[in-house]
């Protein structure tokens, strides 16, 4: 069995460099601004299919629960009693 | 509570402060959300889940079939999600695992949770609807034991971590049987052990050739523990475990003769393999090469052949029961 790892020794190795410097109090050294819009275009591209993936994957399920309903129904199901 | 794991959102307006690196640069795709899936698992889960749901032998409406075999699957991927979210801090210590979205930053771990519960929900639900509460039952304790069980206790904690946590990855044969039958017998749990015996000797003679890895996040595998000899030799004896429970189905009626044929043949094969690679030096002394993860170490070549040769095996044992049942022949 081996020992557990300590939280320091974690966060020495789970946080990449860069996420670590990302600082919400301002430590983060300036991002170079030519990058930016390219960064922002990507990112909004990347959002863009993410949401179409995540439209056609509510449309099946509402197909696949559509379908799963009437097939598990049967027959006959207008004619069974109130 | 979530892994601290966790990176700012690339794709969070409000994160254009953060430094412009590989990572930060490197939007979410909806790919490095599927990967979060393990695709390969899953594909491995759904050809086990269908020869279980096949060899039961129940009529089954095929649209009702496909959308049982799906949830399985959404079933494993969100399992590996809910993986891919706790481990982020090991996989990120090790080649082979740190370019996966969470430790690479490129997805929260807290996205990896959210989409990781949401499946698991889905999934369960879904099979449940479409087909019975055993099912469901079966898949929501597979998703459990190998997210709870498996990844949050024993894989940081036990030497046989992979020995009981396979557990979960043999069940699907007998999510599927249940799921066409309403009911789990003999012959579903014959194929759960097959797969639940298999894993050991499949995983072992892997990590003999990556255990370096493994020691390096700190995981407890077999060889780093309790060195190569000791695996080499667990793995003979979980291969001579192995040999009469794949030909057991034979005996219960749920394989044919072709099934004897290859499980008895490939099981011979299977053995030869654990008998060369006990007697030879794998997992022994530190690789004198810099190269790559699955470079084979000098002395390991016999590891890399039986970790090969167990995932030809197992495919194997499972297409013959699948090719038999669909042509009529065994039970």
């Amino acid at each position: 069995m081996s020992k557990p790892p300590t939280p320091s020794e974690e966060a020495a190795v789970d946080a990449p460099a860069p996420v670590a410097a990302a600082d919400p109090a301002g430590a983060a050294p300036a991002t170079p601004a030519a990058q930016v819009p390219v960064d922002r275009t990507a990112a909004r591209r990347a959002q863009r299919n993410r949401n179409l993936i995540l439209a056609f994957s509510l449309l099946a399920f509402i197909v696949i629960v559509y379908l799963v309903t009437v097939l598990r129904m049967g027959g006959y199901v207008a004619q069974r009693p109130l | 509570m979530l892994n601290p794991a966790v990176s700012p959102d690339v794709n969070d307006p409000n994160a254009a402060s953060a430094p412009a690196t590989d990572a930060a640069r490197s939007p979410a795709l909806w790919t490095d959300y599927l990967m979060l899936m393990k695709p390969r698992v899953m594909s491995l889960v759904v050809f086990t889940a269908l020869t279980g749901l096949v060899c039961a032998g129940t009529p089954m409406n095929p649209v009702l079939a496909a959308v049982a075999v799906l949830c399985i699957a959404v079933g494993a991927g969100a399992s590996g999600a809910f993986n891919m979210w706790y481990d982020a801090d090991i996989d990120g210590r090790m080649r082979r695992t740190r370019s996966r979205p969470v430790p690479a930053g490129r997805v929260q771990g807290a996205d990896a949770l959210g989409l990781a519960i949401v499946l698991s929900l889905l999934s369960v639900m879904l099979l449940a609807m479409t087909t019975n509460w055993l099912a469901a039952g079966l898949l929501a304790f597979t998703i459990f034991f190998y997210a709870v069980v498996y990844t949050m206790w024993l894989k940081r904690w036990t030497v046989q971590n992979i020995v009981v946590g396979g557990l979960a990855g043999a069940l699907p044969p007998a999510i599927g049987w249940a799921a066409a039958s309403g009911e789990a017998p003999l012959n579903a749990w014959l194929m759960v052990l097959i797969i639940f015996v298999w894993t050991p000797p499949h995983f072992w003679a892997l990590s003999l050739y990556t255990s370096e890895d493994y020691a390096k996040a700190g995981i407890p595998m077999l060889p780093v523990v309790k060195g190569a000899r000791s695996t080499r030799l667990q793995i003979l004896i979980y291969s001579l475990v192995l040999f009469p429970v794949c030909q057991a189905p034979f005996f219960t009626g749920l394989g044919s003769w072709a099934y004897l044929a290859v499980s008895g043949l490939g099981g011979a094969v299977f053995l030869v393999l654990a008998w060369r690679l006990f007697r030879s030096q794998a997992g022994e002394g530190a690789d004198p090469r810099n190269g790559q993860l699955y470079d084979v170490k000098a002395g390991a070549v016999d590891a890399r052949n039986l970790f090969a040769y167990s995932i030809l095996y197992l495919f194997a044992l499972f297409a013959t029961l699948l090719a038999e049942r669909m042509i009529g022949l065994g039970a």
